[in-house]
């Protein structure tokens, strides 16, 4: 025998039963409160669409008890309700509904300020809607993709019938649905069909089944995602086929959300499924055909059916209940479940004794996902409907027939049903217990379509997005007056169904790490590594200072394999080079290299690196670590918009580098290659070919850091070995590796500004001081006009060196201000080991016509002072 | 976990040299006769073919493939991008299965495609029984784990053994 855990209490459950209907079978009825007045729900679809009986199940909040399977051992709580779900206090709430009207919150906790941050936490607080779990490591869901060419939403007879005809000729369907064929539907005709058909699917090869998986949303593709047990599945189909059925209409009345008023399937389903009465003495209200299942199902399982209020084109129900034509409910009446109900009659009014009203209704269209995709052109043309989602309420033959087409790809006929009408009381949307009186004061207020309705109101907000009351709302504008577009239906957006936060996470990785060949060694040498974009870098090995002073004193090692590492071959290559670099190329001799900028055509920076002219026509360039990916795709953009034969080759993956900086840097390096690198073999501003120990390398004559340095670009693969030799022969020499950390104060104390960190989008190079790296005699490159305008005009803000009192080291981001008035701000800024004092660049804008000389960092002081504070003249770089 | 796992992962050795040239050229090249150590090419773009040859024959194709290029197109690159790829391998009868946990490139058999694949620009061979996972060397190690991760279900098992770059049969060969 199998049990579930129900707040302390074991209670038994049967085969095939659900949480719901085990709870309702061991007398429970109501099952959650409504999220602000605390009214009292019990079951009504029990197709999980409405959110009357979300319940908490093993920790888990707001599972749908309706279609949740339950198992041996289960743990399910009720949620809401202070102090529990039976004995509410905060029902009192439900009283004061008048004096609190929709609104009422942004219209209370205006002033002060602090009363909307108090009143939103006792608010939520009391709502009552779940507790999110704490202290379990949230699950990680994964995603799977799937290629088909027919996916069909949904396994009641449209979709099945459809699944079964759109694999004719062997086409790949995919038949999905939230539960299993027929798991919704009461024992009759329908589940007689529902499984002939599914025995036919099962027979067809190429009809894939995937149960369990609710259709969650359509996006562009079509993309469907299905949320599973366990893990998303993103459904890439060439077609899609909707057909996820109807939902019966809540009539509004006063009362229409007491606990014992169903709609008819719901009813139906827990008397021929499960064996359950809903309840003794049965009103049913029966406007389609299927009422008098419906009416067989619920005499079947005990209920006495005391009244049928029958609309005319209903034949006469065979049970021997009293008919009432022509009849409507104007209320449900009761106080923990409907205890009678009043009907309006032709006579008047007549109040009925019972304790279930059952609501046989007309149905609207679950179209949640097809009005998704009617918002997606062109893909959305791929989606169609089937059955009752476009022609509500059709026969059993109907439904097949409309699923025949659609899995063929045939028009399928569409009826609109016809606007559900509202009674003067009760409520329109019971998730947000919004009132048709809630309507009436909004509409007054002068909220006049149905999408501000919603917003006002917040009705179709509440967790059945729409399901129950979106129909009602647009009836509701219609019926005042609204045009056709201010009581159009609300907009439908995913989730279609609910999701677990889990998957809308899955699959999900926005930082794809990036290590360089020598990831691992730096580890096992003690580096702090950590994150520098996408890359993980160290930034120090134990003590910065330390590795400043190998570089400003002897010989260190940095990784900058991150570097973007271009090759620029082709015919044209040069020549595009020509035009996307403001510096001149045709003048850089092989064997040459330069500092180049790069624009983009408003003028600005958008990246630097370094430009080494090979031979045959051919280049490398660097870019910054950060910008190698932008760096391709620009050139390759430029290259095919003027139709230039030139091959960029991304290198940045395939080759390390190793800048090798410091006064003794070269002594070094000879040790380790045969090559000449003495100043006048291999000067500043060159670049060769060397071998190092046996490692073929680019090397590069550059001084990011304003030492004497070599950057060493080798193949990924040899970088352990070019490292560790480096690192061996230069013991003697005092040689160490040296991080970010440390880069951070020397390229300072040169006065390089960092791209992104001292820099801002609309940087053009004058502002940087970098105008010097710009040819403006160059007849065009890319930026130049605009760059020539800009020029034109006087600098209203510019990057300057900044000396300041004291140790500044952590005033980046600091305000400049002169004369109490913000002008610029520090972008970085260190005590520098080499200079002994603060040093920083900053943003200063002009003051009437001119930059000020000094400022205030907030207490300490700033100077302007000219840029590089360190070995100014480049002899050491140049050495 | 059982005696045969149904996926595994592997990383696959192989040369890898990069082509550009005129589209011409280069379906020439493709076409020609076979080269030392080359197992296989991947026309990237019209104008870009990846030979994959054996580990270490990386020079030698580069060689050849120049003297075959350039006398097709003057104007051609052959570059040795070795260094710059990972091969991943994924075996095993769940291999497709696999696949799908990492990328919504439509992978119905044996062929070629580039794509994201664990959120990385990769190119991707699929054969009968396995599918080649080229990604930039310095994500190797991100989709490693994002393989381990995604496929645990599956029982993916890393194989210590690198694995083999298994040429196209006759019928999955380019026409």
């Amino acid at each position: 025998m199998a049990w579930i855990e129900f707040e302390g209490r074991r209670v038994r459950i049967e085969a095939g039963d659900t949480v719901a209907s085990a709870l309702f079978r061991h007398g429970v009825r109501t099952f959650t409160r409504s999220i602000k007045s605390h009214r009292r729900r019990g079951l009504t679809c029990l197709t999980g669409d409405c959110a009357n009986c979300l319940v908490r199940v093993d920790d888990e909040p707001g599972m749908r008890s309706c279609i949740t399977p339950a198992r041996d051992g289960m743990r399910v709580e009720r949620e809401g309700g202070v102090p529990s779900v039976e004995r509410d206090l905060l029902a009192a709430l439900d009283r004061l509904h008048p004096l609190l009207p929709v609104g009422f919150y942004s219209k209370t906790f205006i002033r002060p300020r602090l009363a909307w941050t108090v009143a939103e936490r006792l608010i939520r607080g009391a709502t009552g809607i779940g507790r999110l779990p704490t202290g379990v490591r949230p699950r990680i869901s994964q995603v799977r993709h799937l290629h088909v060419e027919v996916l069909v939403i949904g396994a009641g007879v449209a979709g099945l019938s459809a699944a079964l005809s759109a694999s004719e000729g062997g086409r790949s369907v995919l038949l999905c649905d939230e539960g299993e064929p027929g798991w919704l539907v009461a024992p009759g005709p329908t589940i007689e069909r529902i499984c002939s058909l599914a025995e036919a699917v099962q027979r067809a090869a190429s009809i894939t089944t995937l149960w369990h998986h609710a259709a969650v949303g359509i996006y562009e593709g079509p993309l469907v995602p299905l949320a599973g047990p366990e893990r998303l599945v993103h459904v890439h189909p060439e077609r899609v086929v909707v057909a996820t059925g109807a939902l019966e209409s809540l009539q509004t009345f006063r009362g229409n959300d007491l606990p014992g008023v169903w709609l008819g399937r719901g009813a139906a389903r827990l008397a021929g499924r499960h064996g359950l009465s809903p309840g003794r003495r049965a009103v049913i209200v029966a406007e389609t055909a299927e009422a008098l299942e419906h009416l067989g199902a619920l005499g079947s399982s005990g209920s006495k059916l005391v009244a049928v209020v029958a609309s005319d084109e209903i034949p006469a129900p065979t049970a021997g209940a009293r008919v009432i034509r022509g009849g409507a409910v104007m209320a449900a009446l009761g106080r923990r479940g409907v205890r009678a109900v009043v009907i309006r009659t032709e006579r008047g009014s007549e109040r009925i004794a019972c304790d279930t009203l059952v609501l046989s209704t007309r149905r609207f269209p679950r179209d949640a996902l097809l009005r998704m995709a009617a918002d997606l052109p062109p893909s959305g043309e791929a989606v169609v409907g089937a059955g009752e989602v476009v022609a509500p309420g059709c026969s059993l033959d109907e439904a097949e027939q409309s699923g025949a087409l659609a899995g063929r790809g045939e028009a399928v006929p569409i009826s609109e049903p016809p606007a559900p009408g509202l009674g003067a009381e009760g409520l329109v949307c019971p998730c947000e217990d919004v009132s048709v009186a809630d309507l009436e004061r909004a509409w007054e207020e002068g909220w006049r379509s149905s999408e501000i309705l919603k917003r006002y109101t917040t009705a179709t907000m509440g967790p059945c997005r729409g399901a129950l009351c979106g129909w009602a709302l647009a009836a509701f504008a219609r019926a005042r007056g609204a045009d056709a577009l201010a009581s159009a239906r609300t907009t439908a957006r995913p989730p279609a169904r609910p999701v677990r936060l889990e998957q809308l996470a899955a699959g999900v990785h926005e930082v794809v790490e990036k290590r360089t060949g020598l990831h691992h060694l730096h580890v096992s040498r003690g580096a702090r590594v950590d994150w520098s974009g996408r890359w993980k870098r160290p930034f120090t090995y134990g003590d910065w200072r330390d590795e400043h002073r190998a570089v400003r004193e002897r010989v260190s090692l940095m990784d900058v394999g991150t570097l973007g590492k271009f090759l620029i071959g082709g015919p044209d290559g040069r020549e595009l080079l020509e035009r996307v670099l403001p510096c001149r190329v045709e003048s850089l001799e092989p064997g040459r290299c330069r500092y180049v900028v790069v624009l983009d055509e408003g003028g600005y920076v958008m990246d630097d690196g370094i430009l080494c002219a090979l031979g045959d026509g051919r280049a490398y360039l660097t870019s910054t670590s950060g910008g190698a990916e932008r760096m391709e795709a620009w050139l390759r953009g430029w290259a095919d918009r003027w139709g230039l034969r030139a091959h960029i080759v991304d290198r940045t993956s395939a080759l390390g580098a190793i800048n090798v900086a410091g006064p003794r840097a070269r002594e070094l390096l000879s040790r380790l290659t045969d090559d000449p690198v003495d100043a006048s073999a291999f000067p500043y501003g060159a670049h060769r070919h060397l071998t190092v120990a046996g490692v073929p390398c680019r090397a590069i004559r550059v001084g990011f850091v304003g030492e004497l340095s070599f950057e060493l670009h080798h193949p990924r693969s040899r970088g352990f070995e070019l490292w560790t030799a480096l690192e061996q022969s230069g013991a003697d020499l005092g040689v160490r590796p040296h991080g970010l950390d440390a880069l951070d104060v020397l390229r300072l104390e040169k006065g390089h500004p960092y791209l992104g960190q001292d820099t801002l989008p609309d940087d053009h190079p004058d502002k940087l001081g970098l105008g010097w790296t710009v040819a403006m005699d160059k007849p065009w490159f890319v930026g130049r006009v605009a760059l020539q305008r800009m020029r034109e005009l006087p600098l209203e803000r510019r990057l300057v060196g900044l000396e300041l009192d004291g140790d500044a080291s952590s005033l980046r981001g600091m305000p400049l201000a002169l004369d109490g008035r913000v002008v610029g701000r520090v972008t970085s800024c260190a005590l520098s080991p080499a200079l002994g004092r603060s040093i920083g660049l900053g943003w200063l804008r002009a003051v009437d016509g001119g930059f000020p000389q000094v400022l205030r960092a907030g207490s300490a002081q700033a100077r302007v002072v000219p840029t590089p504070f360190y070995d100014p003249e480049g002899v050491r770089v140049r050495a | 976990m059982p005696e045969s796992p149904a996926l595994d992962l592997s990383r696959t050795q192989v040369s890898l040299v990069a082509c550009f040239g005129t589209p011409q050229a280069l379906d020439a090249l493709e076409a020609g006769p076979p080269a030392p150590g080359r197992l296989d090419a991947l026309r990237l773009a019209p104008d870009e073919l990846m030979v994959v040859g054996e580990p270490g024959a990386a020079e030698d194709l580069v060689a050849l493939a120049e003297a075959r290029l350039s006398a097709l197109d003057p104007g051609s690159l052959c570059v040795d991008v070795t260094d710059g790829w990972t091969v991943w391998t994924l075996t095993g009868e769940a291999w497709l299965e696999g696949f799908a946990m990492l990328s919504a490139i439509p992978l119905t058999g044996p062929g070629f495609a580039q794509g994201p694949v664990a959120e990385v620009p990769a190119k991707v061979v699929a054969r009968s029984d396995r599918v080649h996972l080229l990604v930039p060397s310095c994500s190797e190690e991100h989709v490693r784990r994002r393989i381990l991760a995604a496929c645990a279900d599956l029982g993916v098992h890393e194989a210590s053994a690198p694995s083999e770059w298994t040429a196209p049969a006759a019928r999955e060969a380019r026409p």
